[in-house]
């Protein structure tokens, strides 16, 4: 049998014939109970209000707003990886670009839920959208936090269509292999009827291109407005110019540090050896570091320009995030860990690249931790600073989204092929002629 | 119809330029760039026109609503404050050149009327032509495997 013939095989036995390794229901089964968690969670608080969380004054935005812009940061590794390197022609990113892919869709439809749970009124959301309303009302359109609005409608939009997209060719795998009459209909809809003529290819090619080309500069645009979100606060430790290119920075270096945590293990469990290769782990560990480099340098500007501007609320801010945990665990996480990879011998170990991973994504959790916290709890006058306990229920939310997540990846583990199988050809095609 | 199937994509490439004139159309497991050069897919150029109708319209709504349908003075702050329209202008401009450039070939493939050819999507090589002498011999010679299809 041919090396292509074998690859598609062993990438639709599961989707096509189940067949999951025991380890699968084991992570299942949490991240269901997880889920279910953060239904509850969510009843509670469309019962009884946000009063069911720990903000209040001064700290309004707490875990909320946290776990947005940590999820929504996490989303931006797979739009880096799938159409930034798409544009680049790095050949490297077509087995990793699915699974890269469906994690940004999952992550960012975890960040999605949270602006729309804090808002208060939420069954009110679509006062956001511009529509005649009897009110003769109209939304807020100077304002940054409406901007992230349609930034993240967009970006879900944009990552649902460039997820599905690229998996078109493959779903008409799925299609083909696909026993039993509903099943085959199911997957000849989806597919769009897909049947590699010229032609199809053809086109397929040159709309993925478009594709690629309109989501790379907006995940820039996302994380950028998110940056604005902040920085258009008169809050000292918010109203910076340097905001939208750090939230960028710190966006790659979770989405990164994502794509290795769910790598190094999938790349076993799936059996996924020989096409997830140590030069990906090599080139991702690569891109962890270069992304910590650029977090540092927005954390080295963001003390420059404290004292550099000279203002005493600034500065009295800054100081006392200094006197705190939450600021040199970030930098302890973000800054210093990921620097073990200059060695390529620990870029290629499994268990370093997975500790370093998890120390960089609670690290950039702790970061804006102190953005969202720290800042708040001390802001112009001191008679306003207080403190801030997320309950019990913030938790519930947190870690529910982690098990939305994790449920959400699971199952597309089991129905959907985790590898592009038609990029894969082509680098065994490649491979083969070389 | 004739079917023939390589397994090789060198023995395809090569076969398709030696009969141009019969072929009816041909299927690969990923895009083969032929050396042919037809026109290119007008794709880039519909989602660059909707993504600028996308942004202008989302422009104007935003003007109209903050001068005309909505005035609100802030500080004696001109009410056509266009730098502040430009993110979301933008969101929306990009919002529809991705739904363009989707549509685009979901429209594609609703007027695609190409034979389903069983293994193409997995790892053959075919090319579909009308029978002929000539293009028989030539394609057994090529090392292909033929099968018939009805018209």
């Amino acid at each position: 049998m041919s090396a292509m013939g074998a690859m598609t095989d062993q990438v639709l036995a599961v989707p096509s014939q189940g067949g999951v390794g025991v380890w699968w229901w084991w992570a299942f089964i949490p991240s269901a109970a997880l889920t279910l968690l953060l239904a509850a969670a969510i009843g509670w608080l469309f019962y009884r209000g946000v009063g069911v969380w720990g903000i209040g004054y001064p700290v309004a935005w707490g875990f909320a707003i946290i776990n947005y812009v940590w999820w929504i940061g996490i989303a931006s590794g797979g739009t880096f990886i799938s159409a930034f390197f798409f544009l680049l022609r790095a050949e490297w990113r077509a087995s990793l670009s699915r699974i890269a892919e469906t994690m940004t869709l999952f992550a960012a439809a975890c960040a999605a839920i949270y602006p729309i749970l804090h808002l208060g009124r939420p069954w009110l959301f679509y006062w956001l959208l511009p529509y005649p309303d009897s009110m003769g009302l109209w939304p807020q359109f100077r304002s940054p936090l409406l901007w992230d609005f349609y930034a993240i409608v967009t970006y879900v939009i944009g990552s649902l269509l460039f997820w599905y997209f690229g998996m078109i060719p493959d779903l008409a795998s799925l299609r083909d292999a696909a026993r039993g009459r509903a099943r085959r209909l199911i997957f000849a809809l989806l597919s769009l009827g897909f049947r590699g003529s010229a032609r199809q290819w053809r086109d397929y090619h040159a709309s993925y291109g478009v594709l690629a080309a309109v989501m790379a500069p907006l995940v820039i645009s996302v994380h950028s407005i998110v940056g604005l979100d902040f920085a258009g606060g008169q809050t000292p430790g918010w109203h910076s110019t340097h905001f939208p290119p750090f939230f960028v920075f710190g966006a790659v270096l979770s989405g990164f540090a994502m794509v290795l945590l769910l790598t190094v293990p999938l790349r076993r469990l799936l059996g996924f050896e020989a096409y997830i290769t140590d030069r990906h782990f090599d080139v991702l560990a690569r891109l962890l570091l270069t992304s910590s480099l650029c977090i540092a340098y927005a954390y080295a500007i963001e003390a420059f320009f404290v004292f550099y501007g000279g203002e005493a609320a600034e500065r009295s801010q800054f100081l006392g995030r200094l006197r705190g945990t939450v600021y040199w665990g970030t930098i302890l996480c973000n800054v210093l860990a990921p620097q073990f990879f200059w060695s390529r011998r620990l870029r290629l170990r499994p268990t370093w690249l997975v500790g370093v991973s998890l120390l960089v994504l609670a690290g950039m959790w702790l970061e804006r931790f102190g953005i969202v916290v720290a800042v708040l709890r001390h802001t112009r006058i001191p008679s306003a600073w207080g403190g801030y306990h997320p309950s019990f229920w913030d938790w519930a939310t947190f870690l529910g989204t982690i098990g939305l997540f994790c449920m959400g990846i699971l199952l597309f583990l089991r129905f959907l092929p985790a590898l592009s199988m038609f990029e894969t050809r082509e680098l065994l095609a490649k491979g083969r002629r070389a | 119809m004739i079917v023939a199937r390589f397994s090789r994509e060198g023995d395809f490439s090569a076969a398709v330029r030696s009969l141009p004139g019969d072929r009816i159309e041909s299927f690969t497991p990923y895009p083969v760039e032929s050396e042919e050069s037809p026109r290119q897919p007008p794709v880039p150029l519909i989602a660059l026109a909707a993504g600028l109708v996308g942004f202008a319209a989302s422009l104007s709504l935003q003007i109209y609503a903050d001068t005309v349908a909505y005035p609100l003075n802030i500080g004696g702050r001109p009410l056509n404050s266009w730098p502040a329209f430009i993110p979301t202008a933008f969101e929306n401009g990009m919002l529809a050149a991705v739904l363009a450039g989707f549509l685009w070939f979901v429209a594609r493939m609703a007027s695609d009327d190409a034979p389903h050819v069983g293994g193409a999507m997995r790892d053959g090589y075919f090319i579909v032509l009308h029978p002929s002498e000539r293009a028989r011999a030539l394609l057994c010679e090529a090392g292909a495997e033929l099968t018939e299809l009805p018209p």
